[in-house]
């Protein structure tokens, strides 16, 4: 039984300057998508539930330094990892169909994978509809929103958080789930499995080995910062005479 | 050509419906193009009597023609029917921009119908833009606003035709406007009948998942993301006794509650209640903030709501630059004055 959690490596930042219409990431650190950590743990958790009859695979792809998020996985306790080179997947210009034809490709090359987790979404591009789309291309089911998980094969049945309650819904192997955080709280990589990272040998796959090229079908035009409120009006006094002047103008501007 | 899918559920479009069809109106009256509306409903959908009905609420928002497909095995959370059946309508209609609710299936349903059909793909557009400088040799295509980087940045794309793209849910809201040409009921609401399904071209065809249970939620507030007034608490709340009298506020204030992530990790709120990056992303009229210093992990789950009150003893609280009304106090302090306000008799206007 193989696992296969997907990767994305992102600039350490939710609130990057601007420079000449463009995100400045110079100098971010990089890390893995927070998100993504959450899949990782639920992958090991499997494992260590199933014993060793599960293999537990990494997969990202991006720029060649996206193997040190592989190597942050492999110290948390997953088995391999696999890197595919792919640095155009790295840019804001990114189509999100052929995001998905790629890892999608990556999945099927590893051969034999029957479930693959990822993260709900990524810390920068954060539009969530990537996990869906990789399931298409594989003609798998899919399940957003994981709050829990049960690998009993040939299903899986998972816990779906929504806005106003919880469903448990089951689906065959292969699957793809989407995760949330409230699934696991991911754990810190001990010192043994970061020496073991250290020395692994990661494979690297071109990308046009996988899949071929795009049809450039999206461009970013620019980035421009969301309109800001004006200056907050504060209110002072004793908490009385804040509360009924806070009463009034949300009575006033029709708020409350 | 601007295309929308909709959901006719309970004899009626939801409001995720509604939006969709706001969304759409905005990209065809840049566009310059009518707006086509493929309504979908999940089995045989609605009766002749209905339709009258179906087509006056179509008609006032300005759309021209309709066409009303059924999905049989179309539900809440199984989209997979959907798909199917929607892959058929999108093939047989010419090339053009779809446009599909914000809804988690939706999202999905998008996914999935672009990869089949290979069209472009934009989640969680919040505004079409005009044409405008750097899409010059770029060919048929629309552009989408997104918020990216948690809303901290908006990013202006182009993409090009045939596409699809789902709008965030909240960003396209209001009445439509009305057009004086536009007589009312005169929408024909075609039942399109034809062949039933494009299934997917994978190696293996995906089933649907099987929906074993649904449990909602304790009905002490609505849903988050319905809410128009949402009372939050942090770290300054103290502990788990704090969000009761915060729950009392809430109610008062007839809303629903919040929690930051430092009260949910702390074991205070549940993670159903979390707002921000790692939680849920909310657009309530009013949003008041108390005992949250105002990271930006928190912001980017509530940027969109209209106006924002921060509570906190301490003046130099992030918050504080992010708000339409700030109070420096003791939340507890302030959280009893408002009690007391608010169940005082005050005279309307």
């Amino acid at each position: 039984m193989k696992i296969v959690v997907l990767l994305k490596q992102v600039p350490d930042t939710i609130e990057p300057r601007l420079r000449e219409g463009r995100p400045d990431l110079s100098g971010v650190p990089r890390i893995v998508n927070p998100f993504d950590l959450y899949a990782v743990e639920e992958a090991i958790r499997i494992k260590e539930r199933l014993g060793p009859a599960v293999e537990t695979v990494a997969v990202t792809a991006g720029r060649p330094d996206a193997e040190a998020a592989l190597r942050e996985a492999l110290a948390m306790g997953i088995d391999q990892a696999l890197c595919i080179d792919a640095g155009e997947l790295d840019e804001p210009d990114t189509d999100v169909v052929f995001a998905a034809r790629a890892l999608g490709a990556a999945v099927r090359w590893l051969d034999g994978a029957e479930l693959v987790l990822c993260g709900q979404k990524s810390l920068d591009q954060q539009s969530g509809i990537l996990p869906a789309a990789i399931a298409e291309v594989l003609g798998w089911g899919f399940i957003p929103d994981v709050g829990k998980l049960d690998l009993s094969p040939p299903n899986v049945r998972a816990t779906r958080l929504l806005p106003n309650g919880r469903a448990v819904l089951e689906t065959s192997l292969p699957a793809v789930l989407a995760v949330l955080k409230a699934i696991n709280e991911p754990r810190i990589a001990p010192l043994r499995g970061m020496m073991k990272a250290r020395r692994a040998q990661i494979p690297h796959l071109g990308l046009s080995e996988i899949c071929p090229g795009p049809p450039r079908r999206r461009t970013v035009l620019e980035f421009h910062a969301p309109p800001a409120r004006p200056a907050a009006m504060i209110l002072e006094g004793t908490a009385e005479q804040q509360a009924r002047a806070l009463v009034a103008e949300l009575r006033k501007g029709r708020l409350l | 050509m601007v295309y929308v899918a909709v959901d006719y559920v309970d004899h009626g479009l939801p409001v995720w419906s509604l939006e969709a069809l706001l969304g759409a109106l905005r990209l065809s009256a840049i566009a310059g193009k009518d707006v086509a509306a493929v309504v979908v409903s999940p089995g045989p959908g609605p009766g002749p009597d209905e339709l009258g009905a179906l087509s006056a609420s179509l008609s006032a928002y300005g759309i021209k023609s309709a066409n009303l497909v059924a999905a049989e095995g179309y539900a809440p959370m199984v989209v997979e029917p959907l798909v199917d059946r929607l892959a058929t309508v999108v093939r047989g209609l010419p090339p053009g921009a779809w446009v599909v609710p914000g809804t988690v299936d939706w999202r999905t349903a998008a996914a999935r119908l672009a990869v089949r059909l290979d069209l472009s793909l934009a989640g969680e557009v919040v505004e079409f833009a005009h044409p405008g400088e750097g899409a010059g040799d770029l060919g048929p295509g629309i552009e989408v606003v997104r918020p990216v980087y948690g809303g901290n940045l908006m990013s202006r794309e182009w993409i090009r035709i045939p596409c699809i793209v789902s709008v965030r849910a909240k960003a396209f809201t209001g009445e439509p406007e009305k057009k004086a040409s536009t007589s009312p009921g005169s929408v024909a609401v075609q039942v399109a009948s034809g062949p039933a399904s494009v299934r997917g071209a994978g190696p293996e065809q995906a089933a649907p998942p099987r929906v074993l249970e649904v449990e909602q939620e304790r009905q002490d507030f609505p849903p988050l993301e319905d809410a128009a007034v949402i009372v939050s608490g942090g770290r300054g709340l103290g502990g788990p006794a704090g969000f009761e009298l915060l729950a009392e506020l809430a109610r008062a204030m007839g809303g629903s509650m919040g929690a930051s992530r430092a009260a949910v990790d702390a074991g205070w709120a549940p993670y159903e209640r979390q707002v921000g990056q790692s939680g849920r992303s909310v657009s309530p009229r009013l949003y008041l903030a108390l005992g949250i210093s105002g990271a930006a992990q928190h912001l980017a789950g509530m940027r969109g709501a209209r106006a924002v009150v921060a509570v906190n003893r301490n003046p130099e609280a992030p918050f504080f630059a992010r708000c339409t009304y700030g109070v420096v106090a003791d939340w507890r302090e302030f959280t009893e004055a408002m009690l007391a306000e608010l169940a005082a008799p005050h005279s309307a206007g």
